[in-house]
């Protein structure tokens, strides 16, 4: 449900096409984001979803385990 | 010899968010200074400028892109896109290798994101990613080139309020000297900021009163400032044969573009005028024309005091007898003064004007000044055959540049 919401988010923000966002799908290499891209997309997923990551907690390579990270954030918060 | 036409327009600026809103407000004599929305005046001494309207950053980009961009790079993108469009390049088979960007800003987005206290207070930390991506004024084309696909030369021609006009006058010689077919060349400001604004204000250069009416008056009696404007003009610049190979629109041709430093002042004209009139001799002499063929000269006009004499001045000096019966106008009257990006959107303010055999007038004026005794088509328009007409800029630094160009490609330089 949740990866749902981020690929439609992903694929209007980011300009991908949905297609190519999959769980496995690797940010970087697969999506073509770069460095900047990510700090950008790390303030727009902390905007869109409402909440804030810890800098420590970016661990993040593919679109899984963003929807991971939100999940996790929004439980603990809730 | 090489020849350099234009063959796509775009622009955003105070008074419309295209070339054609612009021309028919700039033709009829709209102003687009109004109360400053962008911050609190309150307790600010500035009250008016002339502020881009009703652009809403999501209209043409993705909140990704948004974050990525300051106000002047939008405002630059959004023109080159348009007059990349209007030259319906994204159709035609060019080698984008050989298709550039010369496309400057006078401040670029630094101001919006270099908030000194957060550095002062020690906090390092709280600088934003985004001071560097933003803040540096080669970003400015470099998002345009990203746009475009635009492999070829990417540079930000950075002369202050010559900017615009500079970044056309080198993508043209870029194209003469064989680099690039095709150029996309212009200028982008925003600078309507508290720090932007009061910069200005500080060194008496803004213009001050409670009449938005009088505010912008080039060449009248009782002009005491600019009033600050903000936005992008955009051209596509491409070589003759490249433009009829692919049966282009061509609005017309750069016929010369010559650019001088007084090497004398940061803010002064060099009272000698040498420099500033040589800049417009040598571009006329480029173009093979004799002043006298001139039909209309689109002036740097700022409204402030020095400026407006000096320039009178120069173009006495440059046209002689002729300067009593030369149309002179200042769309600045209209835009505000757009900075970096006046000399870009002036440029397509004459390819319109001359596409339209409609000379633009200088709104506002009303109080005439014995220094500055020439014909600045006061208040209204007039139609007007236009064969030639030049763009005269002038930046703090002492850059004096001028283009010359023409409604017609056939007669010259074959």
């Amino acid at each position: 449900m949740l990866f749902e919401e981020l690929k439609e988010k992903m694929s209007e923000e980011l300009d991908i096409d949905k297609a190519l966002i999959k769980p496995e799908s690797e940010l970087y290499a697969d999506l073509g984001l770069d460095s900047l891209d990510m700090y950008n997309f790390i303030d727009l997923i902390e905007e869109e979803f409402n909440i804030s990551i810890p800098y420590d907690e970016i661990d993040i390579s593919t679109v899984q385990d963003v929807a991971d990270l939100i999940e996790r954030l929004q439980k603990r918060s809730a | 010899m090489k020849r350099v036409v234009i063959t796509g327009l775009g622009a955003i600026t105070p008074v419309g968010n295209s070339v054609n809103e612009m021309w028919q407000n700039i033709r009829n004599g709209v102003s687009g200074i109004d109360k400053i929305t962008l911050f609190d005046t309150s307790n600010f001494p500035v009250k008016y400028a002339a502020e881009v309207k009703n652009y809403l950053a999501g209209d043409y980009f993705k909140k990704l892109e948004i974050k990525k961009m300051a106000r002047v790079t939008q405002f630059a993108v959004i023109s080159a896109q348009q007059a990349y469009n209007d030259a319906n390049l994204e159709n035609a088979n060019i080698d984008r290798e050989r298709f550039s960007v010369f496309f400057g800003s006078g401040a670029g987005g630094g101001v919006e994101v270099n908030d000194y206290t957060n550095i002062c207070g020690g906090e390092y930390k709280a600088v934003s990613k985004m001071m560097i991506p933003k803040g540096l004024i080669n970003m400015v084309p470099a998002n345009i080139a990203i746009k475009l696909k635009a492999y070829g030369t990417c540079i930000p021609i950075v002369t202050a309020c010559s900017t615009g006009t500079d970044c056309i006058g080198m993508g043209y010689r870029d194209i003469l000297q064989g680099y690039s077919d095709v150029v996309v060349a212009g200028g982008a400001e925003a600078y309507i900021t508290p720090v932007g604004l009061s910069g200005f204000n500080v060194i008496g250069a803004i213009a001050n009163g409670s009449n938005p009416d009088r505010l912008s008056i080039p060449f009248d009696k009782e002009r005491n400032g600019f009033v600050m404007g903000e936005g992008a003009g955009a051209i596509i610049l491409e070589e003759l044969e490249h433009a009829k190979k692919r049966n282009a629109k061509i609005y017309g041709e750069i016929l010369g573009y010559a650019t001088s430093c007084d090497a004398y002042s940061l803010v002064a004209p060099d009272i000698s005028m040498k420099q500033g009139a040589r800049a417009i001799k040598t571009a006329l002499e480029n173009s093979n024309l004799s002043p006298d063929k001139i039909d209309y000269f689109n002036a740097h006009g700022t409204g402030t005091k020095m400026n407006d004499s000096y320039e009178t001045k120069i173009i006495k000096e440059v046209f002689g007898e002729y300067s009593g019966k030369l149309p002179i106008s200042s769309t600045k009257s209209m835009t505000g003064h757009l900075l970096g990006a006046s000399g870009a959107v002036e440029a397509v303010i004459i390819c319109k004007a001359m596409e339209d055999s409609y000379i633009p007038p200088t709104i506002g004026y009303s109080v005439p000044d014995e220094e500055c005794d020439l014909d600045y088509v006061p208040c209204v328009g007039r139609s007007a055959n236009i064969d030639y007409a030049v763009s005269n800029s002038l930046g703090f630094g002492g850059h004096n540049s001028a283009l010359v160009l023409s409604k017609n490609i056939q007669q010259h330089k074959d």
